[in-house]
Parts: C-alpha cells; sequence; structure tokens
C-alpha cells in the first residue's frame, strides 16, 4: 500500500477547507435575491466613497442681501461642516458675506467652492478631534485650484447621536448645540402607491417589523421594502430619536442601507416592485435639493410637512438643524460669533432665504 | 547527500504550498463566516458592484494554482506573475479611488491589504528558493538526467 506522506494530508486537508468554505460562501450567494443587490449596488456606487457632498443651489427668487457687517471670509468657511441637508445655509452664509455667486462660469466666486460639508457623523468626527477641512480657491494665475484648510469649529446638522456624544467625552470634548432652522422629516414612497397617509404608529410598526404587507395599512397586497440610512447619519438618527423614540428598528437587509440621502430617495423611486418601497429623509431635501418626479411624501394622521404645519407643530416629526460648536471655543472666534449671529434676527432671516423654516418665529 | 539536498528542496516547495494553502484557508474561512459583512463592506468598497464572486473564483484559482506548484515549476512562474500583475494592479486602482476616502478604516484596510499583499509573496519567493535548489541538486554534476540515471542504476 502507497504511503501517504504528512505534506500530501495536509494540502488535502487545507484544500478541501478553501474549497468546502468558498463553496459555502458561494452558495450564500446564489441563492440570495440578487434583484435586491444588483440595482441597488449600481444606487450605492454612485453615492459611496466619502466624497465631499456639494448639491448647488441657486438663491430663492425674493433673494436679497441682508448682511451688513461681513465678518465671515473665505478661509472661515473651511471650518464650517455639517450634513447634507445644512448645505444650503452654508451657500446662504457665502452669499450674503463673501459675495458668492451661483452662476458656474465665476469660478473662484462660485458657491459651491465655499462649501464643504462631510456629512453628519464625518462632520462630527471632525469637530470632536479637531480634523481639518477645507474650502477651494482657484489661483488665476497658476490656473489652478488651491485648497484652504482649517480645522472644523462649527457643524451645521441634526444633534448629536448617543454615540457622537460619547466620543467627545471620551476625548474630553463638550458640544455647544443651538437650534437655528426647522426641517421636517418625511416619509416618502413612489408616486403610484395607493397610500397617502400614514400613522404615527403605524410607521413605527413597519420600521419595528411588525407590519410587514401594505395591505395591512390600505395598500396593496405587497410585501414594505423599507429603506433606511446607515448608521449614524443624520437621517437615521432623527428616525431614531424622533420617530421611534427608543423603540428598536429591526434590522435592514444591506440592499435597503443607503449611505448617502441621494441614493436613498432614487431607490425608493427605482425600487423593483414600484410602490413597495419606503424610505424617509428631509422635506427640504426633497423639495429643493434633490427632486424627484416619481416620489411623494407621506403625511403623517393626515398632515402635510408644509412651513405652516412646521411652525405649528401640527406636523409630528419636525426637526430641528442645529449650530454645534465646541465649548472650548474661544469668546473671539468668529465661528462662535457665527453660531450667535444664526441665532440673531438677522441670521433667522439668512435661514429663511435659505429656504428652511426658522426656529424663532 | 544529494537525496537530502533533493528532500531538503521538496520540503521548502511543500512548505511553501502549505503555508499559502493556510492563508487562502483561513480567507475562505473568514468570507464564509462573515459572509454578510463582507457583502455589505464588498458593496461599498467596490463602489457598488457585488465582487464577491470574483474573491471566490480568485480563491478556487489560487488554490488550485498553489498546488500545481508541486508539479511543475511552470505554473509557480505563471502564479507569481499573475499574482505581482493583478492583484498588484488592482491595489493601485483601488488605492486611486481610495485617496477621496474620509473613512480612516477604509484607509488602514487599504495600508494593511499593502502589507498582506507583500506577505503573500513569502511563500511564491521561499517555492522559487526551493525550486533552485531542487535543480541544482539534480543537476549535481553536468547532466541533470545523466546523473540521476547514474544514482538510479547505483543504488
Amino acid at each position: 500500500m502507497k504511503k501517504i506522506s504528512i505534506s500530501t494530508v495536509i494540502i488535502s486537508f487545507l484544500s478541501a477547507v478553501i474549497v468546502g468554505s468558498s463553496g459555502f460562501a458561494a452558495y450564500k450567494y446564489l441563492t440570495t435575491d440578487k434583484s435586491m443587490l444588483g440595482s441597488e449596488g449600481d444606487k450605492l456606487a454612485s453615492h459611496y466613497g466619502g466624497d465631499n457632498v456639494n448639491v448647488m443651489l441657486t438663491r430663492s427668487e425674493n433673494w436679497r442681501q441682508i448682511t451688513e457687517e461681513k465678518f465671515l471670509t473665505r478661509p472661515d468657511f473651511a471650518g464650517i461642516d455639517g450634513s447634507t441637508a445644512t448645505i444650503p445655509i452654508t451657500a446662504e452664509l457665502a452669499r450674503q458675506f463673501c459675495g458668492a455667486s451661483d452662476d458656474t462660469k465665476y469660478r473662484n466666486n462660485y458657491v459651491g467652492s465655499f462649501v464643504n460639508h462631510n456629512k453628519t457623523d464625518v462632520a462630527y468626527e471632525n469637530l470632536i478631534l479637531g480634523r481639518d477641512n477645507y474650502v477651494e480657491e482657484y489661483d488665476d494665475h497658476e490656473r489652478k485650484w488651491n485648497k484652504l484648510e482649517e480645522q472644523v469649529r462649527l457643524v451645521f446638522a441634526t444633534p448629536p447621536s448617543e454615540d457622537e456624544y460619547h466620543t467627545a467625552e471620551n476625548n474630553g470634548v463638550t458640544l455647544e448645540v443651538e437650534p437655528v432652522a426647522l426641517d421636517g422629516f418625511v416619509f416618502i414612497t413612489h408616486k403610484d402607491n395607493p397610500v397617502d397617509s400614514l400613522t404615527v404608529q403605524q410607521i413605527r410598526d413597519i420600521y419595528s417589523g411588525r407590519i410587514t404587507n401594505w395591505k395591512e395599512i390600505g395598500g396593496r397586497d405587497e410585501k414594505i421594502r423599507a429603506f433606511q440610512r446607515t448608521k449614524n447619519s443624520g437621517s437615521q438618527t432623527a428616525m431614531e430619536e424622533l420617530v421611534m423614540q427608543g423603540e428598536s428598528m429591526a434590522e435592514a437587509p444591506v440592499a435597503f442601507v443607503a449611505a448617502e440621502m441621494g441614493s436613498l430617495i432614487e431607490s425608493v423611486a427605482e425600487y423593483e416592485n414600484e410602490s413597495a418601497a419606503i424610505g424617509y429623509t428631509y422635506y427640504y431635501y426633497i423639495n429643493n435639493l434633490y427632486k424627484n418626479p416619481d416620489i411623494k411624501v407621506i403625511s403623517i394622521d393626515g398632515v402635510s410637512p408644509d412651513n405652516e404645519n412646521l411652525v405649528s407643530e401640527k406636523y409630528p416629526f419636525t426637526a430641528a438643524y442645529y449650530a454645534v460648536i465646541r465649548s472650548d471655543e474661544s469668546q473671539d472666534s468668529v465661528y462662535r460669533r457665527l453660531r450667535d449671529y444664526m441665532l440673531s434676527e438677522e441670521g433667522q432671516e439668512i435661514v429663511r432665504l435659505a429656504g428652511y423654516c426658522p426656529v424663532k418665529g | 547527500m544529494e537525496n537530502k539536498k533533493l528532500r531538503s528542496a521538496r520540503s521548502m516547495i511543500k512548505t511553501a504550498v502549505i503555508t499559502r494553502l493556510i492563508g487562502n484557508a483561513l480567507l475562505s474561512l473568514w468570507t464564509a463566516a462573515g459572509y454578510s459583512e463582507i457583502k455589505e463592506n464588498l458593496l461599498r468598497i467596490d463602489s457598488g458592484a457585488v465582487i464577491l464572486p470574483y474573491i471566490i473564483a480568485a480563491l478556487f484559482a489560487d488554490t488550485f494554482l498553489t498546488v500545481l506548484w508541486l508539479k511543475n515549476k511552470l505554473f509557480h512562474t505563471i502564479h507569481l506573475g499573475l499574482y505581482i500583475a493583478l492583484y498588484g494592479f488592482g491595489y493601485c486602482f483601488m488605492i486611486i479611488d481610495v485617496m477621496n476616502l474620509r473613512s480612516r478604516a477604509i484607509l488602514a484596510a487599504f495600508v494593511l491589504a499593502l502589507f498582506i499583499w507583500a506577505a503573500g509573496l513569502i511563500p511564491f519567493i521561499v517555492c522559487g528558493i526551493g525550486r533552485r535548489k531542487q535543480t541544482k541538486a539534480l543537476n549535481g554534476d553536468d547532466n541533470s538526467e545523466l546523473s540521476q540515471d547514474h544514482r538510479i542504476k547505483r543504488s
């Protein structure tokens, strides 16, 4: 009988392990519903990468110059970070303080070059850990864009999540959090979905997994495809704190977790079973920044999220955007001054010009 | 003495093969065990496309080629060429895309990947040394076949 060497046994064993475990992973992949993966992956593809989100806006029709004392300069904008949904606030500040233009032909003065928001979670990390952000300035002589860097000193975003507060505490940082603007936290579905309004409890039941079919809430006999955002994104934090209020959310299949707000909106609009998808975002975002004709906003308890209903708090999910600085920010710092300015009458008018609902009147 | 050298050379080659297979086994176990997390991360790292099938195919191909090192040095050479060209190219390609990322975890993963890639070259090098030793041991004097036949006749 031929003697089998130990090395042959070892090699055979390892090969079997490789084939077995790879085969198992292949089996899992093949048995996954790939209709959820393919197109959603492509949508995530176009937005993931941690790219800075710079959405270019046009000023409102009734825009006017209101700021007289211009204490903010271009380099100061590098120290401002924030969420996707608050980009218009910083953009409006650029128009008011630096005369930024909405026209791309004014290269160096284009409003987009003043704004660099890295999304909520990264912005808070930058603020707490003292990291730098940057804006760009065009050098006409050398014909290239130069980066102007500054430590992040002010964040415009939804309030910090519990994780973010822990991170601040662990780094010996205290945050000063002041609301400066209001927005509606809204739920969206495809325009062909017959459901126009849901109750607060129904929303909670959907996202906790208790309601799984649209027919249970007056819709078609279809499985509900509930999209979520990634953990610590502004939308996800708002969903957990404003809507779920401590109740656990059912874990979403990976294909239903969107890295960016834009990709969530697209996913809800373009999901295969058109009317089966539901997602959440901010009213200002979907009405101004990322319009999609295939989407409609769901009323909550019959109340739609317009400005009147936000200010009167008839709409139940009113979210505030905050100006957040570190408590060790010096008293004469331009960022502390900016934070206080946003709460002034002039600052609140800027919030209004940016298209949001002011917190004060 | 020559048999000893030959045995030592073959032992080196087998060690290189086993080392590489251990690495592949760990990777495939990790792929199977962390399926859902990897799927999510793969979706993200590769800018959304699902690359899990390619990972599995690469594991199979890599394992197959590694085992063939025992048969003929040509497979070792082909495998080494593929390893440097494809993995190196893929790494550089991903690095370019990654430079815009802010996530420290992603950046750390790609730096680590560089070290893993470099460490993966070690079995190739050991096998290459083993092959050279084997060739030297077989060659013995001038004519390797004649030497071997001569030794067989004598034994």
